[in-house]
């Protein structure tokens, strides 16, 4: 009896025991992938939606829970999810061919893994361009009853998860291989083309000048060109829950695949309290950028009874924006960010560039996004855009004014004109202060890692010291180690880098409590340190967030030394070649001009080092003949100008006479296929050289170039080799595929037609 | 007789006219009232403009009653699309506030509300912590007999950030002739030191920047004074903070002292605001 009783008690405790662990519950959500349309813009658009929304449902935990989050995947392709910003086992990051196999159509998957964080995060699809087309939502841990680190006055506040997002009615895979042909119709939708026609309306003709000399093409602070710009989905929504008075806590993320967003604010001032789900010591700013993929909290105060003030979010290129209005009542609008000066930033370029395409900072040691050389291009900040002739007639008239102040003593009658900019108060990484100190273990070893990051505009390669993801092997860290980073920014474009699995210190003046991230912002010549603990192992990707510069191969995958085998991944080594596949992608670009007097064309099917290209010229006529050229070759440098290749040509006309060419070759247009080796560099000005040889010791030197930007919608062309060919040409851009045009050639003479565009 | 028959003709066929006129262009097209705000007529082609969209609304205000006619294709467009414009021209209307700069932006006749201030003096004040960043922390140390001849300097600087020559003129004055009134036995055996040092420098570099003549030579001078200017004020161990900055692009590099933590750069003015780096903090 006494047993039994015993027994019993030990049952109970032990069914006690059990329950208490269920306590620390599980939290489960099912999400249902599916295919779905959109309207955005005014058109239907296909576009993913989970549980029906774009963007996914927001998912929230406290911390101690246990996350399980079942994936129904009623697409037509894989997915995968991954927990942005989250600490986790490695198998349940969500990286398809590097943590787990990607989530096969019409398959369940279940993510389960314990929450030992709080704060702001976000998820989105890892896998091809699903996060452009609505695989991105708000992932929200709370702080549990009782956490020490809890903030009276912020954590108690009434919050609402806002994410941003953009959509473009191109498909993702479209745009990328539009920006990997440098094709700028994104620039004449934004009407940011920059051209000469343009440059010479602003007084900057020289400006433009010397930057084509400089071998860059004209550059916006953004690529792609976006319909709608959103939040929570919306381009305009209202949070009318909110009354005067009221202290609201926003928890933003940026989810959107490659847009920088501006953040102000209609009500005031703006207090950030936390970035990358950590918490910092509330700092007042009067605007702040969010780059993608990372988060910031700021909390926000609704001065005046019955009205709702807009928290504007626009892009950084400025073309597009997204309001959302906070409070109840009539709607007060903030002051919209004016049109950049593009001209300006293209002439700070100018002065940064060298002749070899590396840039040269005049000794300024930027760090922390303290000092952004975009500034030039802001009017809010350095005063409107003038033309020359507005200058002068300004200059004129400020000198009349002082005159006359200076003979009434008027000090009021000051003002006015391009005055003084108000003094802006805009967020940098040297402002963020960990409310608890941040420092590392004292005695553990250091690795010292430095990373150049690089790219090539005009060819649109984006890497790390030149190499992309397929190009190096994984760097091996050990656990327990301290890897410090050392990160220089030596492109001409910003990149917000974003480590798996880890928060990183960003060193900054603020010592012990640097600031904890996953996500750095690096404008270009900016040197930033950051350093974490490594601590947890598995294979974690280490890559700008974005996402066509993550497709192009801008990223580095850190591992373990004597991991554990990843269960999910049974043959490393083939599966990670699949992820190489993405870097290696070719794309296809080719432009066919069906004209009076011949039918012209050229074919680049082209990846990150290599090019095959054709060229065709067919007449209509035998006497008219062809020209077929083919060619493989590879880019070599960073900046990519010079190409060595190998090719094969044609060339055929009925009843063709021996011609002589300028170096005293006699050639013939026999229709004999002849095999040439040569390479191709790009002059200043982007003049394109040409120089082969073939099998009969014949040598050719061509020079050439086409797309010169005349006006917005203009382009020209040129082109004159030693065979006493030459040709130019005019084309007149109607939409992205089609343009109208006219050429004279010396063969087929002159002649107008219709050129379509892949 | 017959001529108010032809007047009421006239009439007649102006009105058809008009309404005509209404409607041409705008498809299903739809007519409302709002209401928007502004002073006088002068306002008038303000608001229109802003609210007109090309074949897809039109907007006619009236100044008496505040209130305009708009006519608009609402396939193509809302009524808050066409009020949000005129909002962002500087008018309040029945959906949208104008943004206060836009307002401020209106001329005098135009500005209804009369002078505004921005609502970005506001301050979450009471928010845990917040605005530490711009607290400069003033202590009750002692204040330097110097200080006086370090506050010209700041004005100077100010100035130049402003691109305000006659300011600078102004201070760069009242500062030469605190220079020349400085009595030596106030000062503390630290400054003294210094002070003996530079006192000469000092008084030659105080009256170039007094005499110079436009923005560019005050700069110039400046930027010799800040150089003489820095030991001192560092022996004086002022009860602010004062930042020590560096503009690397000025004349192959150049310096300048300032109060405020944030960089604005005297030597550019607008045009390069926030190029430098603090390079010390004093205090």
């Amino acid at each position: 009896m006494k047993q039994q009783i015993k027994t019993t008690g030990i049952l109970v405790l032990l069914i006690v025991a059990v329950l208490h662990s269920q306590a620390q519950r599980v939290k489960r959500y099912d999400l249902y992938v599916t295919d779905t349309m959109v309207n955005y813009s005014g058109k239907h658009k296909m576009a993913i939606a989970v549980n029906g929304q774009i963007p996914m449902p927001t998912l929230e935990f406290t911390e101690g829970d246990t996350a399980e989050i079942v994936v129904h995947n009623r697409l037509k392709e894989p997915t995968a999810l991954h927990w942005h910003g989250v600490f986790l086992p490695n198998k349940e990051d969500g990286v398809p061919y590097l943590t787990q196999m990607p989530i096969g159509s019409g398959t369940t998957y279940t993510y389960r893994f314990p929450i030992i964080q709080t704060g702001t995060h976000w998820y989105h699809s890892h896998y091809g361009f699903q996060e452009q087309i609505g695989m991105y939502g708000s992932m929200i841990f709370h702080k549990k009853a009782g956490d020490p680190t809890f903030r009276k006055g912020i954590d108690d506040l009434p919050s609402v998860p806002v994410i941003l997002s953009e959509w473009t009615d191109i498909m993702p895979h479209n745009i990328h291989r539009m920006l990997r042909n440098a094709n700028d119709w994104a620039a004449i939708k934004k009407n940011a083309v920059q051209s000469y026609a343009e440059a010479i309306k602003a007084g900057h003709f020289k400006t433009k000048l010397v930057n084509e000399w400089k071998r860059m093409l004209a550059m916006d602070v953004s690529d792609v060109y976006y319909d709608k710009m959103l939040i929570n989905g919306k381009n305009e929504s209202q949070l009318s829950q909110f009354k005067a008075g009221d202290k609201v806590r926003l928890q933003l993320s940026n989810g959107g695949a490659s847009t920088y967003f501006w953040m102000h604010y209609a009500g005031g001032k703006i207090t950030v309290v936390a970035n990358d789900g950590n918490d910092v010591e509330p700092v007042e700013v009067d605007r702040f950028i969010l780059p993608p993929s990372e988060t910031i909290d700021i909390v926000v105060t609704i001065p005046e009874q019955g009205r709702s003030y807009e928290l504007l979010a626009t892009s950084e290129d400025r073309t597009n924006s997204t309001s959302l209005f906070i409070g109840e009542g009539k709607k007060q609008l903030a002051q919209p960010l004016e049109r950049l000066k593009y001209f300006e930033g293209m002439k700070m370029m100018n002065g940064m560039m060298r002749m070899n395409g590396s840039m040269n900072d005049m000794g300024m040691e930027m760090s922390l996004q303290q000092m952004d050389m975009n500034t030039v291009m802001y009017p809010e900040i350095t005063g409107p855009a003038v033309s020359k002739k507005e200058h002068r007639e300004q200059a004129t008239t400020s000198n009349n004014r002082e005159h006359h102040s200076t003979m009434e003593h008027n000090h009021d009658a000051m003002p006015a004109g391009p005055a003084m900019p108000p003094a802006i108060v805009t967020l940098n990484y040297n402002m963020l202060k960990a409310p608890q100190k941040t420092v590392l273990p004292e005695n553990a070893p250091v690795k010292e890692l430095t990373f150049t990051l690089t790219g090539n505009m005009n060819r649109y390669v984006w890497s790390l010291d030149n190499k992309v993801v397929s190009e190096t092997d994984k760097i091996l860290i050990k656990k327990g180690e301290i890897v410090r980073i050392k990160l220089y920014n030596a492109s001409m474009m910003r990149h917000p880098m974003h480590l798996h699995g880890h928060d990183f210190r960003v060193l900054n003046d603020k010592g012990d409590y640097a600031p904890l991230k996953n996500v750095i912002d690096i404008m270009p010549m900016e040197t930033d340190v950051i350093e974490f603990e490594a601590n947890v192992e598995g294979d974690w990707f280490f890559h700008c967030h974005i996402l066509y510069h993550m497709m192009a191969g801008m990223g580095r995958i850190f591992t373990y030394k004597g991991q554990a085998p990843n269960p999910y991944i049974t043959n490393p080594q083939k599966t990670i070649k699949k992820l190489y596949r993405d870097d290696r992608m070719f794309f296809l670009m080719a432009e066919n001009e069906v004209a009076s007097n011949g039918n012209f064309g050229s074919a680049l099917y082209h990846n990150t080092r290599w090019a095959f290209t054709a060229e065709w010229k067919l007449g209509y006529t035998a006497k008219r003949g062809h020209e077929i050229e083919a060619s493989v070759g590879r880019f070599l440098g960073q900046m990519q100008w010079f190409r060595p290749f190998v090719g094969v040509e044609w060339a055929y006309r009925k009843d063709s006479h021996e011609e002589q060419d300028l170096l005293g070759q006699k050639f013939k247009h026999d229709g004999k296929p002849r095999y040439t080796a040569g390479f191709a560099y790009t002059l200043p000005w982007l003049v394109l050289l040409q120089t082969q040889i073939d099998t009969k010791g014949q040598v050719r030197v061509e020079l050439g170039r086409e797309d010169i930007p005349l006006s917005k919608r203009l382009r020209g062309a040129f082109s004159l080799d030693t065979r006493r060919e030459y040709m130019g040409g005019l084309r007149y851009i109607v939409n992205r595929n089609f343009s109208v045009s006219a050429n004279y050639n010396t063969e087929y003479g002159f002649g107008g037609g219709l050129v379509l565009t892949y | 007789m017959q001529f108010i028959k032809n007047t009421s003709l006239a009439l007649l066929m102006a009105l058809m006219t008009t309404s005509i006129y209404a409607g041409a262009g705008i498809k299903n097209a739809k007519t409302i009232t709002v209401s928007i705000q502004g002073s006088s007529a002068a306002c008038k082609t303000l608001i229109e403009k802003a609210g007109a969209q090309k074949n897809r609304a039109r907007l006619t205000w009236e100044p008496s009653t505040k209130k305009a006619q708009l006519v608009y294709d609402p396939h193509a467009t809302t009524k808050d699309a066409v009020l949000k414009q005129v909002a962002l021209a500087g008018f309040d209307n029945e959906s949208y506030n104008a943004p206060v700069a836009a307002y401020q932006a209106l001329s005098k006749e135009c500005q209804y509300k009369g002078a505004i201030t921005a609502l970005h003096q506001q301050k979450n004040a009471d928010i845990p912590g917040a605005g530490q960043h711009t607290d400069h922390g003033v202590a009750d140390a002692a204040v330097s007999k110097l200080d006086p001849l370090y506050q010209s300097y700041f004005a100077i600087q100010q100035a130049l950030v402003q691109s305000d020559a006659k300011a600078v003129a102004q201070k760069a004055n009242e500062l030469a002739g605190q220079v020349k009134a400085v009595k030596m036995g106030e000062l503390s055996a630290k400054e003294h030191n210094v002070w003996m040092v530079v006192m000469k420098k000092l008084d030659q570099q105080a009256t170039a920047l007094k005499t110079a003549s436009g923005i560019e030579k005050q700069r110039v001078a400046f930027a010799s004074l800040t150089e003489t200017l820095y030991p001192l004020i560092k022996a004086s161990g002022s009860a602010y903070k004062v930042y020590y900055n560096h503009c690397p692009m000025y004349n192959g590099g150049a310096n300048w002292l300032s109060k405020e933590q944030e960089i604005k750069n005297p030597y550019y003015g607008s045009k390069m605001l926030t190029c430098g780096s603090t390079k010390e903090t004093l205090q």
